[in-house]
């Protein structure tokens, strides 16, 4: 536990690189670099702080006393560092790609865009780096605030009906997460995050299955169902913007959350204890199953994504349930590797937008053959994210298979191989249409283009990412599982 | 210590009240003077109650006798954490709204009545100041009136005759709260024959069981509950706040309101005690569930308005809803939380009402539809309401934060689970009338062009509004530093004082 | 020592730089390295394995014996198809696809645990996908295709899941029975086409290109009866499914009008043979299983290719409407005829030795014996069926054929090499045999062999003379299953489609509906409950009062509703208030009593 101000930079950084935004905000090329350069700072800087973290070391440092039971507190640790890596690795290339995207489309108030964005990936690292509950609740509500600018960005009624429904679902959740903290607070007298949990002998059985029931409802930015529609419904969103929520931040957030209260609140132990292992299984499933029937049933490319966004969430959800070693480790890993191919999807439906103005799926029949670059890598992480070779997803596949059989829920194998199925069922399609299928005529493709290549290189290198993981799948997330696993579980089960 | 600040506690009431008189003889004169008069006996007061704040966190009560005279014989003004504490609030808010006033009585006060308008101002702030550090319980009734009757006044000093009729209605129930409050008053009189709050607190204890010492509770809560508009008690307060002028429904809204609550707390927990409320006449849980009620119902009241300052009006009655719960909670956390809402809420709903006084004088509507699109001609007024905003939602790390944590924390730790929920409700509820004009005042450029001219507010109206917005954040941030002060209090009015 | 998969997929990467005669020359370096590679391996006993997982080693390339012989013959096999391939100019997906699978194949056989062959299993999907999508009009079956495998791929890695946390190893080996045998067995059944999982075999491979039907109808299937070996410890229950397949095979074959679901059938019914053998569990079962794979494999791809190359001549593809083709195709009807001989397990051709070496393998099980022996009977049938209409009947309607000339050099080079080795591997099975690895030994020319192929032959010609339907061309019978699965796939996606979103649609109209009653209401609470009451009396009203002042109160009502709207709060008198004090100073107090 080495107390150390690396944790505070990159929560400093985008916020003063924000303030500069503000002020250069009429020089869009000024303003994109400092975006840019503010980005790849912070990747330097968190890496910075990987060695000492993969040496089973933490750093921490406490900023203000806030309140009873939190003070403003950061603290580093493997698992906050898989998620701060995504994230910063992810903005760096979302930046990229909005400026291509954002440019090309000739959106309006970009300014603010850019600053929303800079707030928000602070507020994702306060998440990441957050030592207990107070300091996690308050960056969590700061990202639900800055991202509805960001949500609402077009303006128009839809969009504006789409953040309302955003507001409601997660401030609602927010108030919930509160609600769980205070609670949490007068049982233990801490807030702390303590690898293993702290719940343990305090509160009836009872009262700690509805305190995570509340945890649950926190967390509702893990879009799980039956609270799940906000998340399609913020597709209105530009592209960049959905990328963000999907990959980088957002929803991330909200699994991260999960998994931080089922290893260092309650601990893997009370949960097996209280059978809350089995609540989360059967909400896992049901999501898995549902969403990927609703994925099916969507024509429209970014819904259908989301839908996909929903049922792969549930996929971490459904690793924590196993309770197992297998389990977790597929889940701490899925979370990167879900965002890395995700972010791809996003960046290529974004890329269509630009290239075809399309959005339905439907239209895309041979579009691959004027923007081939955007087909092909977007045919690569639809298939990665069903967990086909070679790519990262299919690691967290077989941690997930195996951590089902750790635990002896034999059933939960059935749920992954019938979502299989049908991850395949709502993907492959797309890829038939966009890169096999005929165009209906010959002019049908006339004014489509492919994207300019900002927007190219984002989603050719997380492509290559992706297969990268697949190769070396042990740098670093894997690793930092390990460590994390060892964390909460006291070296092994 | 020196003469000066050991007499500071009366210098703050007697030398404003000369001031008025100053005002008036200086209107005649020219009625430019009347308004520098006014700021400079402000600054005054707030530096005095700053130092007065610093002596009681170093030196403990401060106990000052009238021309000498000892209770039961004279009048006592006491200054200790809690009413210093409250001090400082409102004689910040009131320097602010001083500042803001120069422009911001333009608008909706005759010229001719602005010499007017300045005395009563000045008398309504004394009042306050008398009401919150006296010790003698007769003696807070008599500032209440100076205040209550100051603000009729001002209420009424409107332009349309709507101001007239609402300040009327307030005229009317104020009264009757006086009358009651009077009565109770009396009743203790009769019940142990000292006014002093001290000896009250001293010897009420020896006859709790009495009637009448029942009664005299009962009159004060009900005179009280009036006076802080504590729902279903407020009938008069959308009206007198959405009628009356911009400044003068920014003080009630925060200077009158939180002295009046102040009030109530410290006859609740000082004249009679916690014991007495949760043992004798155990009415925290009545004061709890009436609470709860008042959050709720205020904030869906707020949510169909479409005036904007009605809607801040029950939005207002939500919000001393949430301090009327820490009273029905009344443990060390709630109480903490309650203390700290009174500056929480001063702060936002006065920076609010500030900006709700600008787009007034902007924009001459306060049709929350009317406002698409100002945040493009106004980014400044329309950024502080949405700090504001948040801050009344509740969203962190803002003040309205702080305070609601520390009330859901007493709530829970008091078992209270179901209250806790209500207090969550009812900052969602918030949250549903807030971003109704964020949201509007903000996608505005989309729809058709509006009305204003295009113009930020001036200057004298916007700082105050800025400074009032800024503290929304940092206090939340820094919320140790209040808290410093607020510890103290409640410990105070928890324990056997 | 490197692994030929190594070398293929490497060579893949590259196949875009090149066009046209180098893209075609580069192919078939590739799959001659392939082959070299395959062969040095015979004799290597290097192992490479990496780290895959922490903790978990993974063996990419082990040899044994088996390996060593299965990796020559797919790594042949491969080849073969390359050159079949390149009659024309090799477009890159498919030639891709082929590599790939080629690859994942070798893959397979090489593979020492269950990670690396669920991934290559996986990598094996993918690339016929790639294969089939890659002739026009295939995207269904296609689609079909990969959902049937993605299923059994995922069935695999439970199966696999649950045996490496058993036995704590993820290296292969039998597998105790329980959900993991079953899962397993699924998860390779779907490969191997088991009954009912087979429908995906007439389903894709008649849709591919020529060349590509070729490629297909080598790895897949056999890929997965060589991990049946592998694995091996599977029981009889396996011998009789193998018996199912190759009677369902040969029945569904001899029901068959194009010719390539003909094959395709075959091929369900020939793998039959081969998981039979592998169910006996017999060392000999083994090598049966074994040499009939690289038997089958030689004469299944050459009547592929022929059919290939008729098709790719004449266009079409139906028996009922193609013959006499060999006048115009001499040399295709040749290794047609090769073909389906060394199929039918006509003495001297290389099906007769593996099958005998199956039959003999099958002995100890019972009833295996007669049915291998009846399929044998029903494969001599169709073979026979497919060669007369395809070649040697007089055309229809009097043309010869629609044929415009003898396949292209490369087909013919290629089924030249293959109707070879189906020759030297029928005359002198010990090529074959000498590289099994139980040293089991054919001999398709001892007697009792002999009499065994002769009364089969009798027994078909016997049935052709006596049943007239089998000698007159045209049904055709494509109904199977998978009509049942496409069933189940529709009502899928109209759950989906319909109830489903209803529902959703449904619960978030209900939503809004409240959300904007309670917003109604709070406007003016007053206001709203007096009307919400006037409404519930109207109808009492309606009845008991007299018309007028009826519709009176209708109207009133309506009027307010009107006004409801943009009715303000207006200011109240402050009688209200009073009342109010008193009532609440009246409930302090009661509440104050009461306690």
């Amino acid at each position: 536990m080495t107390p150390g101000i690396l944790p505070l930079l990159p929560l400093l950084l985008p916020i003063a690189a924000a303030a500069l935004i503000l002020v250069v905000g009429r020089h869009e090329d000024l303003r994109e670099s400092v975006t840019l350069g503010t980005a790849g700072v912070m990747v330097v800087v968190v890496l910075a702080m990987l060695p000492e973290i993969l040496e089973g070391g933490r750093i921490s440092i406490t900023l203000l006393p806030l309140l009873p039971g939190g003070d403003l507190a950061l603290r580093v640790d493997a698992f906050g560092m898989i998620f701060a890596i995504t994230a910063s690795v992810l903005w760096f290339l979302n930046s990229l790609y909005s400026i291509g995207y954002m440019r090309a489309l000739r959106e309006h108030d970009q300014t603010r865009f850019y600053f929303c964005f800079a707030i928000a990936i602070a507020a994702a690292m306060g998440i990441a780096f957050s030592a207990n509950l107070v300091t996690l609740f308050v960056f969590y509500e700061i990202l639900t605030l800055v991202t509805y600018p960001l949500v609402v960005h077009a303006g128009t009624p839809e969009a504006l009906q789409a953040g309302r429904k955003y507001l409601a679902y997660l401030l609602g959740g927010g108030i919930c997460l509160l609600g769980a903290t205070i609670i949490t607070y007068t049982l233990t007298g801490t807030t702390e995050f303590i690898p293993g949990g702290f719940l343990a002998g305090t509160g009836t059985g009872l009262m700690l299955q509805l305190l995570f029931i509340l945890y649950m409802a926190g967390f509702v930015k893990a879009a799980w169902m039956p609270f799940h529609a906000w998340l399609p419904a913020a597709m209105v969103a530009p592209t960049p913007v959905s990328a963000f929520l999907h990959a980088v931040a957002v929803v991330t957030a909200g699994v991260f959350g999960v998994v931080r209260i089922a290893g260092w609140v309650y601990g893997t132990e009370l949960m097996a204890v209280l059978g809350l292992g089995t609540v989360l299984a059967v909400i896992a499933s049901f999501t898995i199953i549902t969403a990927s029937l609703f994925a099916l049933a969507e024509d429209n490319l970014k819904r259908r994504l989301a839908y996909s966004t929903v049922s792969q969430l549930s996929y971490i959800l459904l690793g924590v349930s196993m309770l197992s070693m297998a389990g977790l480790t597929g889940a701490m890993v899925h979370i990167p590797f879900h965002a890395f191919l995700k972010i791809t999807l996003f960046f290529g439906a974004g890329a269509i937008i630009v290239g075809s103005g399309r959005e339905a799926i439907s239209e895309m029949r041979g579009i691959g053959r004027k923007m081939p670059v955007t087909a092909v890598t977007f045919a690569a992480a639809a298939a990665g994210i069903c967990g086909l070779p070679p790519f990262c997803a299919l690691i967290s596949k077989v941690y997930l298979s195996v951590g089902a059989v750790q635990a002896g829920e034999v059933i939960l194998l059935g749920v992954i191989i019938a979502s299989s199925v049908l991850n395949v069922a709502y993907f492959f399609p797309i890829i038939y249409t966009m890169i096999v299928a005929r165009p209906p005529d010959n002019r049908a493709l006339g004014e489509v283009r492919e994207a300019p290549f900002t927007m190219l290189i984002p989603l050719i290198v997380t492509v290559a990412i992706s297969i990268a993981i697949f190769f070396f799948p042990a740098l670093p997330f894997l690793d930092l599982a390990g460590i994390a696993l060892a964390e909460i579980t006291g070296g092994g089960f | 210590m020196n003469p000066v600040i050991a007499h500071l506690p009366v210098l703050l009431l007697v030398l404003p009240i000369i001031a008025a008189l100053l005002i008036l003889l200086a209107g005649m004169v020219n009625r430019n003077f009347s308004y520098p008069i006014t700021l400079a006996t402000i600054s005054f007061q707030f530096a005095s109650s700053l130092i007065i704040m610093v002596s009681v966190m170093t030196g403990g009560t401060i106990h000052y006798y009238l021309g000498g005279w000892a209770p039961p014989m004279g009048i006592e003004l006491v200054i200790d954490a809690f009413n210093s504490y409250v001090l400082v609030v409102i004689l910040a808010m009131a320097l602010l709204i001083a500042v803001y006033a120069r422009r911001g009585t333009a608008l909706d006060i005759p010229p001719e009545k602005t010499v007017a308008f300045f005395v009563v101002f000045q008398l309504l702030v004394t009042g306050l100041c008398g009401m919150t550090i006296t010790g003698d319980i007769f003696n807070l009734y008599v500032f209440l009136e100076i205040a209550s009757i100051s603000t009729y006044a001002l209420v009424a000093s409107g332009r349309n005759t709507r101001s007239l009729i609402a300040g009327f209605n307030y005229l009317v129930l104020g009264s009757i709260a006086a009358g009651l409050i009077v009565l109770g008053i009396g009743f203790l009189y009769v019940a142990t024959g000292t006014l002093n709050m001290g000896e009250l607190a001293a010897m009420l204890p020896a006859s709790y069981g009495l009637a009448t010492v029942q009664a005299a509770f009962l009159l004060l809560m009900i005179g009280f509950s009036i006076k802080v508009a504590f729902f279903p008690l407020h009938l008069w307060l959308p009206d007198a706040y959405t009628e009356s002028p911009s400044v003068v429904t920014i003080l009630i809204a925060t200077a009158t309101s939180k002295v009046t609550a102040y009030a109530m707390i410290r006859v609740i927990f000082s004249v009679f005690t916690l014991q007495y409320i949760t043992e004798s006449f155990p009415v925290t849980e009545m004061i709890l569930v009436i609470a709860s009620i008042a959050i709720i119902a205020g904030a869906v009241l707020a949510i169909a308005q479409d005036n904007l300052k009605r809607m801040l009006a029950y939005s207002s009655i939500s919000q001393m809803g949430y301090i009327m719960f820490a009273i029905g909670i009344a443990n060390q956390a709630a109480l903490e939380g309650g203390l700290l809402h009174i500056l929480a809420h001063a702060v936002m709903k006065g920076c609010l009402f500030m900006v709700a006084g600008i787009l007034i004088y902007r924009t001459g509507t306060t049709a929350i539809r009317q406002f698409s699109g100002l945040s493009k001609t106004m980014p400044f007024t329309c950024a502080a309401f949405v700090l504001a905003g948040v801050s009344m939602i509740g969203i962190p790390p803002t003040i309205g934060f702080m305070s609601k944590y520390y009330l859901v924390l007493g709530a829970v730790e008091a078992g209270q689970y179901l209250a806790a929920a209500v207090l969550l409700i009812g900052s969602l509820l918030a949250v549903v009338y807030i971003w109704r004009v964020i949201e509007i005042m903000y996608s505005g450029s989309h729809q058709e062009e509006t009305l204003h001219t295009g113009a930020e507010a001036p200057l004298s109206m916007l700082v105050p509004v800025l400074i009032l917005a800024a503290s929304c954040l940092f206090l939340g941030i820094f919320v140790d530093v209040p808290l410093a002060i607020i510890e103290p209090a409640v410990t105070l009015l928890l324990g056997v004082g | 020592m490197i692994p030929p998969a190594l070398i293929i997929l490497a060579g893949l990467i590259l196949i875009p730089l090149f066009t046209g005669t180098a893209r075609k020359f580069w192919v078939i370096a590739v799959g001659t390295g392939g082959l070299v590679a395959a062969t040095l391996a015979v004799h290597s006993s290097s192992m490479w394995s990496v780290t895959f997982l922490p903790g978990i080693e993974l063996v990419l390339f082990s040899v044994d014996p088996v390996r060593a012989y299965a990796g020559v013959v797919f790594a042949g096999a491969a080849l073969m198809a390359l050159l079949y391939a390149i009659f024309r100019d090799l477009p890159a997906f498919e030639t891709m696809g082929i590599l790939a699978s080629a690859g994942a194949a070798l893959g397979i056989v090489y593979a020492g645990d269950y990670i690396t062959i669920f991934i290559f299993w996986e990598i094996l999907a993918l690339a016929s996908l790639l294969v089939i999508w890659s002739a026009p009009g295939s995207g269904n079956s296609g689609f079909r295709y990969l959902l049937y495998h993605i299923f059994g791929g995922a069935c695999l890695l439970s199966g696999f899941a649950i045996v490496m946390a058993d036995t704590g190893s993820i290296f292969i080996g039998p597998i105790a029975p329980g959900p993991g045998y079953f899962l397993v067995a699924i998860g390779i059944g779907m490969n191997a086409a088991f009954i009912p999982l087979h429908t995906w075999v007439p389903d894709s491979y008649p849709r591919a290109s020529v060349s590509g039907s070729v490629a297909l109808s080598i790895f897949t299937t056999k890929v997965a009866v060589l991990l049946l070996v592998l694995i091996g410890g599977w029981g009889t229950g396996l011998a009789y499914m193998g018996a199912l397949m190759a009677l369902y095979g040969a029945v569904g074959a001899l029901l068959q009008d194009d010719i390539r679901r003909l094959l395709s059938y075959s091929v369900i019914s020939q793998v039959g043979y081969m998981v039979a053998a592998v169910g006996s569990g017999t060392v000999t079962g083994t090598d049966a299983a074994l040499a009939h794979m690289a038997n089958d494999i030689l004469s299944k791809a050459l009547l592929f290719m022929a059919a290939g190359a008729v098709i790719y001549r004449t266009g079409i593809s139906r028996m009922s409407r193609l013959g006499g083709l060999s006048k115009t195709m001499p040399l295709t009807a040749v290794a047609a005829v090769i073909g389906g001989f060394a199929l039918a397990g006509i003495p001297g051709l290389n099906g007769s030795a593996s099958k005998g070496m199956v039959i003999e393998a099958g002995a100890g099980i019972p009833y295996l014996t007669p049915l291998l022996l009846i399929v044998a009977v029903i494969t001599l049938l169709y073979v026979m069926r497919f060669l007369y209409f395809v070649f040697f009947r007089p055309a229809p309607d009097g043309r010869d054929g629609n044929s415009d000339g003898e396949a292209p050099p490369a087909m013919l080079a290629a089924m030249a090499v293959t109707a070879g080795s189906c020759l030297l591997f029928g005359l002198f099975p010990d090529f074959l045999t000498t590289f099994l690895p139980g040293g089991t030994s054919a001999h398709p020319f001892s007697p009792d062999h002999l009499a065994e192929s002769a009364e089969v032959i009798l027994i078909a010609i016997f049935l052709i003379i006596l049943i007239r339907p089998l000698r007159s061309p045209g049904w055709s019978f494509e109904k199977d299953v998978d009509r049942f699965y496409c069933a189940v796939g529709k009502a899928v996606v109209w759950f989906a489609r319909y109830p489903l979103d209803a529902v959703s649609e449904a619960v978030s109209s209900i939503i809004g509906w409240i959300t904007s009653r309670a917003t109604w209401f709070s406007q003016n609470p007053a206001l709203a409950i007096r009307i919400e009451g006037r409404t519930i009396a109207l109808p009492v009203v309606r009845a008991l009062w007299d018309p007028a002042s009826a519709d009176r109160y209708g109207a009133t009502l309506s009027a307010m509703r009107d006004l409801y709207s943009d009715e303000k709060p207006g200011i109240r008198g402050s009688g209200y208030g009073l009342i109010l004090v008193s009532i609440i100073a009246f409930l302090y107090y009661l509440y104050g009593v009461l306690n």
